[in-house]
């Protein structure tokens, strides 16, 4: 999940979905939607996605490319992917706290 | 219904992302959940206006990042040649040099002005406060290196001559870096490791400056400004390095 300080609110979700999607290189809206949808299996309205874009290019976490036609990709800033690498690594040791708990509880 | 839907987000959150959304929810048919998806997003971005007027902001402060980091690089390299050429022209025959130098030095404001624009985001006293000092520093020291180029023998500044007003602009560039490493330090926005080279050698510059003057073995104490005006500009253009790596890349996280 997101570093608090990051106040990303009900967005914080979405948000490391869509810095996800992007670690692979720039997309626009749609393909980062397609994408989300295709690695979650849950849908990403087009409301919260642009709400996340938002909070995400005004943090300097992703940055705006010329658009192509009416289309503008979207691509992970340096300071962006330090931010997901923390977010990442936080997830995995909680993933892992969580497993280790389960094995060793009550069947 | 996309036009109406469009309709219900604020003007300016229209204008930067109007035609980008547009296409995107023109790209399949929209269901139900897109639709309260969408009002749910019209809510939010009336509530919160700022995102799409902080965007162009937030644009701004990586130009500057850009800026200050090829300042820094471009610089502080142009900076030394100019200062090491100069010192080792004849008499008369170092014009060149310092024009070098001083294009040197004009880089080195831009990355005053464009780091401490990226780093004034997050601490904007400190930083604005060290950008202060080292700009007034390095505009006086390009006073006094013009005045050594074209009016090398002529006072330019009352009694002082161009070679004075630069020692004097020089000392406060190099006192203001002492406090611009401090401030990206603190601020911790750049290579934290850059920032204490660059105060730190400020300060190796300014004790050799005046405590190897008269030295009796001046090819050593030579070597040794040499040395550290080196370090000094080494300094500046690993922060400038550290700050071009803070823009955009394409792939960080493996797969």
């Amino acid at each position: 999940m997101p570093e608090p300080n990051l106040e990303l609110g009900r967005f914080a979700e979405p948000s490391l979905l869509i810095l996800v999607s992007l670690s692979e290189g720039p997309k626009h809206g749609y393909a980062i939607m397609t994408d989300v949808e295709a690695g979650t299996g849950r849908p990403l309205g087009p409301g919260t996605l642009y709400a996340a874009l938002a909070r995400l290019e005004e943090r300097g976490l992703i940055e705006a490319l010329e658009p192509v036609d009416r289309r503008r990709p979207y691509r992970l800033t340096g300071v962006g992917a330090t931010v997901l690498k923390d977010q990442l690594a936080h997830l995995e040791s909680f993933a892992r706290l969580g497993l280790r708990r389960l094995g060793a509880g009550p069947g | 219904m996309i036009g109406l839907l469009l309709a219900l987000y604020p003007a300016p959150w229209r204008r930067r992302y109007g035609e980008e959304f547009r296409a995107v929810l023109e790209s399949r048919p929209l269901g139900p959940f897109d639709v309260a998806d969408v009002l749910l997003g019209a809510v939010d971005a009336r509530l919160a206006p700022r995102l799409a007027e902080g965007v162009a902001e937030h644009g701004g402060h990586l130009a500057m990042l850009r800026i200050g980091g090829l300042g820094a690089i471009i610089g502080a390299a142009l900076w030394f040649i100019g200062l090491a050429g100069g010192s080792n022209a004849e008499d008369g025959s170092d014009t060149v040099w310092l024009i070098v130098s001083m294009l040197g030095s004009v880089g080195l404001l831009l990355a005053f002005a464009g780091l401490s624009g990226f780093q004034a985001h997050r601490e904007p006293r400190l930083a604005w406060a060290a950008f202060g000092i080292p700009a007034i520093g390095t505009v006086v020291s390009l006073v006094g290196m013009a005045g050594m180029a074209f009016v090398p023998d002529e006072q330019i500044v009352g009694t002082w001559s161009g070679w004075g007003v630069w020692v004097l602009g020089l000392l406060t560039t190099l006192i203001g870096s002492i406090l611009f490493g401090v401030a990206t330090i603190r601020a911790a926005v750049f290579s934290r490791r850059a920032a204490i080279a660059l105060a730190a050698s400020a300060v190796a510059v300014i004790l050799v400056a005046f405590g190897t003057t008269g030295a009796a073995d001046p090819s050593a104490a030579r070597i040794l400004a040499a040395v550290v005006v080196a370090a000094f500009a080494a300094s500046w253009m690993a922060l400038g390095v550290s700050a071009l790596r803070r823009g955009p890349i394409r792939a960080v996280v493996p797969a």
